[in-house]
């Protein structure tokens, strides 16, 4: 697997007695959009939480780039190019939108190249009109965009989305999708995302990955995956 | 899982305290004699009084448990009702009930009604606020019931409060009597644990107030009421406090601060042994406090150097305690509240412009060229410039305040602590080092050097803090406060008792400028604080100032885009730190002496509170804290004139006393404080600020637009009725309703 930049292998996390994740892991490859759906409380964002190193796992491994990171922290995690959103917004409300992408812009470049890439990455996203106004006064979807063009300002070589559609309007979905299409072609990024929204997750992941009580149950293709017995089960109930 | 961890973490706090107990015994007490009978009646002493530090720290627990609001005006009801109880029954010309009813009527009917009047004037308005403000409320509150406390009971007169039952009766140990009010002291105490613990746990009411600060929404849908569960929370919680405060009277010097500072830290150190939700835990917290702090007087002499280091026994347990809790995590956010639609940081240029405007204004009052009308104030006395340069050493501590607090959300009540180190280096270097210059007459080119030596503290600090949030940071900043006020600064080889006024010089070798006039000292910190706020303002727009932000919004969020919180952390505490050290440089030089009340706890905490109800992000916030120099130095003039008895009164006795207090209340109203507020409406004035008058017109906007209902019954179709129905109806081709409402009229 010459291609994969992030894997998370044989991840257990226990809390209590509950068992979370169990030999969860998940793969993704450069210029690829992977999609981990499961029901409500599968564990998709404590999984998540596990690559970006916001939760400890009890055991397993988190690999970047082919090199182990289960043991660094989340900036440094960040810092080799790791970066993501969150499914309860966590952007930097008392900052403007310019200045959000600023703070993850200046990790990494001098003074006038972060303002320069900041520009550029609001334009992208489509942030450009509101660079100027305080994060916490924007619309939920928006306040979700910000946090999109943020996590690109860090440079990342992988990006998770935690239910980057949600709040979001159709068009704006749209539009997202198609940025991240363009961000996997062209930038050869590893998209990682975890989605309610099942027609965003068919039209634009290639691999997807389905995530019940703790267990990957099913990896494969968006076909594969709508046919596959044991995610409908997970989904609808066996009926039994 | 996570509580096995919990109680092993502080059965190692008090195993360390224990042990740093023997070793100073066997260090400093080797001459006391050990005998059998002396560890009983230490013990004794100590279970008993611990038990009252039991009883008022678990009225913290309830209020918390059932409020979600941590008390830090708890030890000053308790102090209130304490000198309400001495009024009622102690005092000679007061009304002489028996100490039975007065207790009684203190506990039961002062008490509550204090509470419950807390409850419903201030604390519900808090219930979603950010920590910081409802820390800087209780704390308000904490310092508005002392002052008053200090200004019904002056220092006129010694108090004291008699025990229930007569000191003389009791029974021996050995040679040693013991008191039988201390046995009843454990007695009440004991019963009063066992009695909350079956409210909460065994009766509907107690299970109902503990759920509500869980989910109030869902316990209010369950039919409890949690309006009248908070308010019944916060009546007990004082009761509680009033019952311990007055059982603690006999046996402490009875002045409120004293009974404060002692009621405070006690309450606070009990409950953070339980982490300020177990009963049980809180009360060994209280016994393991009342134990040390016994025993210590009992075995341990450190000499008069150490006069205060008892003091320092239940701030030094809170600190252990905190430190062994489980590490925070980088837990999510809070919503930030009352933001204003386009940040707007302060420009180079006006922060600039505002500094140099700062002192040419300073300097043309200071002279007095400036005539209010037909007052002309004249050039100002010695008295008044010592007053001036007292408000601006405070300003220039409180300026350090700004990046640590205001910016980076890290709650600080230890500025002075961060001062007295630079002090302390600024006197003594120059001793140690042989340096010609320092010592106490200093050049200030060495100024720099004193702000470099005070980081590594800050630093040192922040490693601890770093695991620290919220409540947690901000108690064990309490604690450092008080550790530092009452072993440290006090040893006459950290800061001399008495030092010769010696002034400052800045000799840089070719040029040498002398601040030994009063007038020339104070204009000196005129300019190290414009200089300050300058700083600052190019700190703020800085990626360093940005990162900072940024944190305190969200620690979870800045780690993911590559910031080291820690280190960030690190060097926001060593910013702050280096700045309140150098103006302890000046702060050391103003005083003639300093002394152990210079660090009083409430000095420190009213810097803090006047900044955070100034607005502790703003820079100019500083120069709030001469708030109580202006209004004594007004009052002062007017005393000569006729007929303003009552404006003096207010000025000097009201407003100059009572304001810290109440100001810091009012952040209930105004939680982005007066700055916030202020600028608001001034900035719209100044011709280079388009954007405020735009803020200022769409605001307006959305107020027209709640009129919108009158339209066409009692209120005509104007032009501008005809937008803000747009507007509500959303056919406004404007993207962002922020801009150009006010010029929308002509559009339409």
């Amino acid at each position: 697997m010459p291609d994969a930049v992030l894997e998370a292998i044989d991840i257990d996390v226990r809390f209590g007695g509950l068992q979370a994740l169990s030999s969860a892991g998940v793969t993704a490859d450069a210029g690829t959009i992977t999609g981990l759906i499961g029901p409500n409380g599968a564990g998709k964002t404590t999984l998540f939480n596990v690559i970006t190193g916001h939760q400890h796992a009890n055991a397993g491994d988190v690999r970047l780039l082919g090199r182990s990171v289960a043991k660094y922290g989340v900036h440094r995690r960040a810092q080799l190019g790791l970066s993501r959103t969150f499914q309860k917004l966590e952007a930097f409300n008392s900052l403007s939108a310019r200045d959000n992408v600023l703070v993850a812009a200046e990790m990494h470049s001098g003074v006038r190249a972060a303002a320069r890439q900041s520009d550029e990455i609001l334009e992208r996203v489509g942030l450009a009109e509101v660079a100027d106004i305080t994060v916490g006064t924007l619309p939920t979807g928006t306040a979700r965009l910000v946090e999109l063009a943020r996590a690109l300002a860090a440079r990342p070589r992988a990006l998770l989305l935690d239910e980057a559609s949600s709040g979001l309007t159709e068009e704006e979905t749209a539009a997202v999708g198609s940025l991240l299409k363009q961000l996997v072609d062209e930038d050869g990024l590893a998209v990682l995302l975890v989605e309610h929204d099942m027609s965003f997750v068919m039209n634009t992941c290639s691999h997807i990955h389905v995530l019940d009580f703790g267990q990957i149950i099913a990896v494969g293709s968006a076909d594969e995956i709508q046919n596959d017995p044991a995610v409908r089960s997970a989904y609808l109930g066996t009926g039994s | 899982m996570t509580f096995g961890r919990i109680r092993t973490s502080l059965l190692v706090a008090f195993g360390a305290a224990l042990a740093s107990l023997v070793i100073l015994y066997w260090r400093y007490g080797a001459d006391t004699e050990v005998s059998g009978e002396k560890i009983v009646i230490a013990s004794v002493i100590g279970l008993a009084t611990g038990s009252l530090y039991a009883l008022s720290a678990t009225g913290l627990v309830v209020v918390y448990t059932t409020t979600g609001m941590f008390n830090f005006a708890h030890g000053g009801i308790g102090v209130f009702c304490a000198f309400v109880y001495w009024e009622i029954v102690e005092n000679a010309d007061g009304l002489g009930l028996p100490p039975g009813l007065g207790l009684a009527v203190v506990v039961l009917l002062v008490a509550p009604l204090l509470g419950i009047l807390i409850d419903l004037i201030l604390m519900r308005r808090l219930r979603t606020a950010p920590l910081v403000v409802q820390l800087m409320v209780t704390v308000g509150l904490m310092v508005f019931l002392l002052t008053l406390a200090n200004q019904i009971w002056q220092a006129d007169q010694i108090r004291g409060v008699k025990p229930l039952i007569d000191r003389a009766e009791g029974f021996n140990i050995g040679i040693s009597r013991v008191p039988y009010y201390r046995f009843a002291n454990l007695v009440i105490a004991g019963v009063i644990a066992v009695f909350l613990r079956i409210l909460l746990f065994r009766t509907r009411t107690g299970v109902a107030m503990r759920a509500v600060v869980d989910n109030r929404e869902l316990t209010s849908l369950t039919g409890a009421r949690p309006g009248l569960l908070s308010g019944f929370a916060w009546a007990l919680g004082s009761s509680m406090a009033a019952l311990a405060g007055i059982l603690v009277a006999p046996d402490i010097e009875f002045n409120p601060a004293n009974l404060n500072s002692l009621m405070l830290i006690v309450a606070i150190s009990a409950a953070a042994f339980g982490q300020v939700r177990s009963l049980p835990l809180t009360v060994v917290g209280g016994l393991v406090i009342g134990l040390l702090e016994s025993h210590y007087q009992q075995w341990i002499s450190l000499g008069p150097d150490f006069t205060f280091a008892n003091r320092a026994i239940a701030p030094i347990v809170l600190f252990l305690v905190v430190l062994a809790l489980p590490q925070a995590r980088l837990s999510v956010g809070r919503v930030s509240t009352n933001l204003r639609p386009i940040e707007r940081t302060t420009r180079v240029w006006e922060g600039a412009f505002g500094a140099v405007a700062l002192v040419v204004l300073a300097y043309v009052l200071a002279k007095g060229w400036f005539h209010f009308g037909v007052w002309d104030p004249g050039e100002w006395s010695s008295t008044g410039l010592n007053k001036g340069t007292s408000a601006m050493v405070l300003a220039l501590i409180g300026l350090s305040l700004v990046p640590l607090t205001g910016w980076a959300g890290q709650v600080n009540f230890a500025p002075l602590a961060f001062a007295g180190f630079g002090a302390f280096l600024w006197l003594r270097l120059g001793l140690w080092f042989g340096l010609p210059d320092t010592g106490g007459t200093g050049n200030l080119v060495w100024l720099p050097l004193i702000g470099l030596l005070c980081a590594p503290l800050g630093a040192l600090v922040a490693v601890f803090a770093a695991r620290l949030s919220g409540l947690y940071l901000a108690l064990s900043s309490l604690a450092f406060a008080l550790i530092m006020a009452n072993v440290v600064f006090p040893h006459p080889q950290v800061l001399p008792r008495v030092h010769t006024f010696q002034s400052l010089y800045l000799d840089v070798g070719f040029a040498r400028q002398d601040f030994d006039t009063r007038f020339s000292f104070f204009m000196l910190l005129i300019v190290m604080f414009a200089l300050g706020m300058f700083a600052l303002i190019v700190l703020r727009r800085s990626r360093f100032g940005r990162r900072w932000v940024a944190m305190q919004d969200s620690q979870a969020a800045a780690a993911t885009v590559g910031v080291n919180v820690v280190w960030t952390k690190v060097v926001v505490y060593a910013t702050s730190a280096s700045m309140a050290g150098m103006a302890g440089v000046f702060w050391a030089t103003s005083l003639s002496s300093v002394d152990i009340r210079s660090f009083d706890l409430l000095a420190g905490l009213t810097i803090v509170l006047l900044m955070a109800a100034a607005g502790m992000s703003f820079p100019v916030a500083g120069l709030f804290l001469s708030f109580q120099v202006v209004f004594e130095g007004l009052a002062e003039r007017l005393e000569q004139t006729e007929n303003v008895e009552f404006l003096v009164w207010l000025l000097k006795d009201f407003f100059a006393k009572f304001g810290p207090g109440l100001l810091a209340i009012g952040m209930v109203v105004n939680q982005r404080g007066a700055i916030f507020e202020m600028g608001k409406g001034f900035a719209p004035i100044l011709p280079w600020r388009r954007d405020a008058r735009e803020e200022l017109a769409a605001e307006n906007a959305r107020k027209r637009v709640t009129e919108v209902g009158g339209l066409g019954l009692t209120e005509p179709f104007t032009s501008e009725a005809i937008i803000a129905l747009d507007t509500q109806l959303g056919i406004v081709d404007d993207v962002t309703p922020t801009a150009g409402y006010h010029h929308g009229v002509s559009r339409a």
